[in-house]
């Protein structure tokens, strides 16, 4: 019992901070980003090939220093390249899934290309197990369902309190009332590119950590997030986070009483039930 | 959309029905008629999701599930209940024009992107129930032994020239079929329904019936083509609802230039041939790929196919004399 | 003058909507713009502010040429533009929709003090300020919509229509708000259907028809109210 609620915290941490970068690029933009899982990918070579020794051998905290580093600049690039040249054209959200499907595709396969196909694994933040309120788990885990909360907390308070954050929130609301106030569209377009990149790069450091590194590693957890937004409803970031956690609990909990097969299709049922009875999602607007 | 002129296209048809027959006598090298029969099946599935995404402006990403369902249809009807060949091809056209019609009415009730997202989902779902349902479906490794079609007691041979003219057939017929449909009053409505949805509307048109007709329609041959694919390479296989197979004929439907279904066809051919030329370079390739994709979508929005058209236009209006 | 507009032509893609607008606002000075609908007292206000570009013409802000500047360029030079029935960000609390109007650079540092003036002007904001703007009725958004236009502390604020159907009573309250705006030395250009506010507010006016400067009033005891309204709308109100 408890195991499940670990795993379902952790796979949960995980997806909340995917999509949450999503839902913070929709809400702005208007586009959804498939080159995101791609990105995580990415995140997690990056710290890998700094830190470890068949690499630049840096050790973790140079590892996903440059990590982030590096996302910050990926989602930017990402932006500039793959998003820009097509915002405010007609059928800009149909062209914008295709460019970001050939980022992925080429991302993947220059991981591919550049690392090969052999599993690695980044080093634990912090190994060796703990002991909860009697539960025992590794600590990596008990890290991860820490630090999701925190940083999600702090991308809220960014969101709510700073300048920029605000800018954000701003373009995503009324872009001209927004432009009105002084706000560089183009700017915070970039910013929120790279402030969901970064989360990305978390995760995929997470996963890492958690699991292997591997060219195709954002697929799975992408598709969750996407599961994850359409329960939640697309731009609004606390209904992601709850949709998140929740969806990371009924995996864990179907996969240990039902079977791991099993968990796909009832995902799925829960999703056709919740958009059957609200189409915007649990939480979601009507747009 | 401007076509060429009749005398023109009487002509184009012409040429491509005599290469259609001249093909299997030209192409007999094993590879290379493979490679020819996979370029005409993707060239069907690419062009019936032209149907969906580009003319209904529907972000179907279940397309190239259907077309893999097809497959075990045919597999299990086959393998497992004995059915004669040909029949099982009409079950798995039957079998996923009932879930295209079903997912379509489901996911209909979102829009935009939440029906990308949810299609995409339930990709997913077929995946995880096909690999989990190793007695039915083979697993992982996917169901191998699908029989060989007959026709008149004669085996259609993988070896022969066989599957390749019957690739050629289903990629005509399909073509006509969604020539036409794209240009009777139902395809005038989808194409209404897609570029101002209150308007028609407002003028009668039912938009989700429209729809998930649209998504029913385009997945008959599709599924056609899975089912003649399972039986061209014996096997149905998970394969095929990988990422990369999506994106494979995605691009096909985007190079070739969406609402045209020519231009997926001869996308889907050009780029079956081009992948197999890029070989050589191993992953590399599918950067190429990619890199291309996002550069027609830059530079060429309408697609190859959208170029040829420029050109007959600007030929037309030279030889009428009012080219600037 | 602060601001001088000449000869200003712009419209929305083929069509002119402005066909050679003049006018001008001096430091300090509060000018009120009128006139039918749909003649282009918006369209104006759009290419001040660098939201349409000018076809032809000058916008000279400080003397210096500012049509077809960037909007963030403009505002960062001080013009604030309060768009006409704003719905301003509604899932943003009044409190962070008037902190975000401190964007502007010059204005950032200065925003709790601001913040205090706003509120001076406009008590009910401060009692509103934990709700979202969404929830607002449609006086209260307008003196959100002018309150976040302060927090950039503008050398120029313009108004577009801000009574527009609101109720008498909150009408004239907010007629005496900005008039307190007008006192803090902040340049105006209020936009109202309302001759009477405008005659109250402001030194001069210019009536826009047509897309063109149809009269310039210099003087207030020129033309009463009446003598405007029977010559350029053709009823007595
Ligand atoms: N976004 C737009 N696109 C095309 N025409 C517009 C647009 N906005 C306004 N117009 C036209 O420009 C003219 C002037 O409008 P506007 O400046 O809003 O007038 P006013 O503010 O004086 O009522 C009108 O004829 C209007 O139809
Ligand atoms: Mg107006």
């Amino acid at each position: 019992m408890s195991s499940v609620i670990v795993a379902g915290l952790v796979s949960g941490s995980i997806y909340a901070l995917i999509a949450s970068g999503l839902s913070l690029v929709w809400g702005a933009l208007g586009v959804f980003n498939f080159a995101h899982g791609a990105l995580l990918m990415a995140g997690a070579f990056v710290a890998w090939f700094v830190s470890d020794p068949a690499g630049l051998d840096l050790g973790l905290t140079a590892g996903v220093l440059t990590s982030m580093i590096f996302m910050i600049a990926a989602g930017g690039v990402l932006y500039v390249l793959l998003v820009r040249p097509w915002l405010g054209k007609p059928a800009a959200e149909l062209t914008v899934i295709m460019t970001t499907v050939a980022g992925a595709m080429f991302l993947e396969n220059l991981a591919l290309y550049t690392f090969g196909a052999r599993l690695k694994a980044l080093d634990q933040v912090v190994t060796g197990t703990v002991s909860v309120a009697g539960t025992a788990m590794q600590a990596q885990n008990l890290l991860v369902i820490v630090l999701a909360p925190v940083l999600l907390g702090g991308l809220a308070l960014f969101l709510k309190l700073s300048k920029h954050g605000l800018a954000i929130r701003a373009i995503a609301q009324n872009d001209e009332a927004a432009r009105l106030l002084g706000i560089r569209i183009e700017r915070t377009y970039f910013l929120t590119f790279a402030v969901s990149a970064l989360l990305a790069g978390v995760a995929g450091v997470m996963i890492g950590g958690l699991f292997n590194i591997t060219p195709s590693m954002g697929s799975d957890p992408l598709l969750r997030a996407f599961l994850v937004v359409v329960f939640g409803g697309l731009g609004s970031l606390p209904g992601t986070v709850i949709a998140a956690y929740l969806i990371g609990l009924i995996e864990a909990a179907s996969s240990y009483y039902i079977g791991i097969y099993w968990t796909p299709v009832v995902l799925f049922s829960v999703l056709i039930l919740v958009l059957l009875v609200r189409p915007n999602g649990l939480l979601g607007r009507a747009p | 959309m401007s076509l060429p002129s009749t005398p023109l296209r009487l002509a184009a048809a012409v040429v491509v029905l005599l290469l259609a027959i001249l093909l299997p006598f030209v192409v007999t090298g094993g590879a290379a008629k493979n490679l020819v029969v996979l370029a005409l099946l993707f060239a069907v599935v690419a062009s019936n999701w032209d149907l969906t995404l580009g003319y209904a402006g529907i972000f179907n990403f279940a397309h190239v599930a259907f077309f893999g369902i097809a497959g075990y249809v045919s597999a299990i009807a086959t393998i497992y209940f004995g059915l004669p060949v040909w029949l099982d091809i009409a079950l798995a056209v039957a079998v996923v024009a009932v879930l295209a019609g079903v997912t379509a009415a489901l996911a209909l009730r979102l829009r935009g992107i939440y029906v990308a997202l949810v299609t995409f989902a339930f990709v997913q779902l077929c995946v995880a129930l096909i690999i989990s349902q190793k007695w039915l479906t083979g697993g992982a490794v996917g169901l191998v032994g699908v029989p060989d079609l007959a026709l008149f007691g004669h085996r259609l041979s993988p070896s022969g020239p066989d599957y390749l003219i019957l690739a050629e057939l289903l990629l005509i017929a399909s073509t006509v079929f969604l020539r036409f449909l794209v240009r009777s009053d139902f395809g005038l409505s989808i194409v209404a329904l897609r570029d101002n949805e209150a308007y028609a509307v407002a003028r009668g048109i039912s938009a989700t019936r429209q729809r998930v007709l649209a998504m029913v329609a385009s997945s008959l041959f599709t599924a056609a083509a899975g089912a003649v694919y399972a039986h061209y390479l014996i096997v149905a296989s998970p394969d095929v609802f990988s990422f990369s197979l999506t994106t494979l004929i995605l691009s096909m439907v985007l190079l070739g230039g969406g609402a045209t279904i020519y231009g997926p066809i001869m996308a889907a051919i050009a780029l079956t041939v081009v992948t197999e030329q890029l070989a050589g370079f191993g992953v590399v390739r599918f950067m190429i790929i990619a890199v291309l994709i996002v550069l027609t979508l830059r530079f060429l929005p309408g697609g190859l196919w959208s170029l040829g058209e420029r050109l007959t236009v600007l030929r037309r209006n030279s030889k009428q004399g009012i080219g600037a | 003058m602060q601001l001088e507009v000449e000869s200003l032509r712009t419209g929305y893609g083929r069509i002119e909507v402005l066909h050679g607008v003049s006018l001008f606002v001096n430091a300090g000075e509060a000018v009120g713009l009128f006139g039918p609908n749909g003649h282009g007292k918006t369209t104006l206000l759009r290419a001040i502010s660098g939201l349409l570009p000018a076809a032809q013409g000058t916008i000279r802000f400080d003397g210096r040429n500012i049509a077809n500047g960037s909007a963030d360029a403009i505002v960062e030079a001080g013009i604030i533009h309060v768009a006409q029935a704003s719905a301003l960000f509604p899932r943003m609390t009044v409190f962070e929709a008037l902190t975000l109007g401190a964007y502007r650079k010059a204005a950032w540092p200065h925003r709790k003090a601001t913040l205090e003036k706003v509120f001076a002007i406009f008590p009910r904001l401060a009692e509103r300020r934990s709700q979202n703007c969404r929830t607002l009725s449609g006086g209260e958004r307008q003196m959100a919509a002018i309150g976040v236009g302060l927090m950039a502390m503008p050398r120029l604020l313009m108004l577009d229509e801000p009574t527009l159907g609101l109720a008498p009573k909150i009408r004239q309250e907010l007629a005496r708000q900005i008039g307190l705006v007008a006192q803090t030395g902040t340049s105006l250009v209020v936009v109202d259907q309302d001759v009477d506010l405008l005659l109250g507010l402001c030194e001069r006016l210019y009536l826009i028809e047509n897309g063109m400067v149809a009269l310039e009033i210099n003087d207030r005891s020129e033309l009463q109210h009446q003598d405007i309204v029977q010559r350029y709308f053709g009823t007595a109100a």
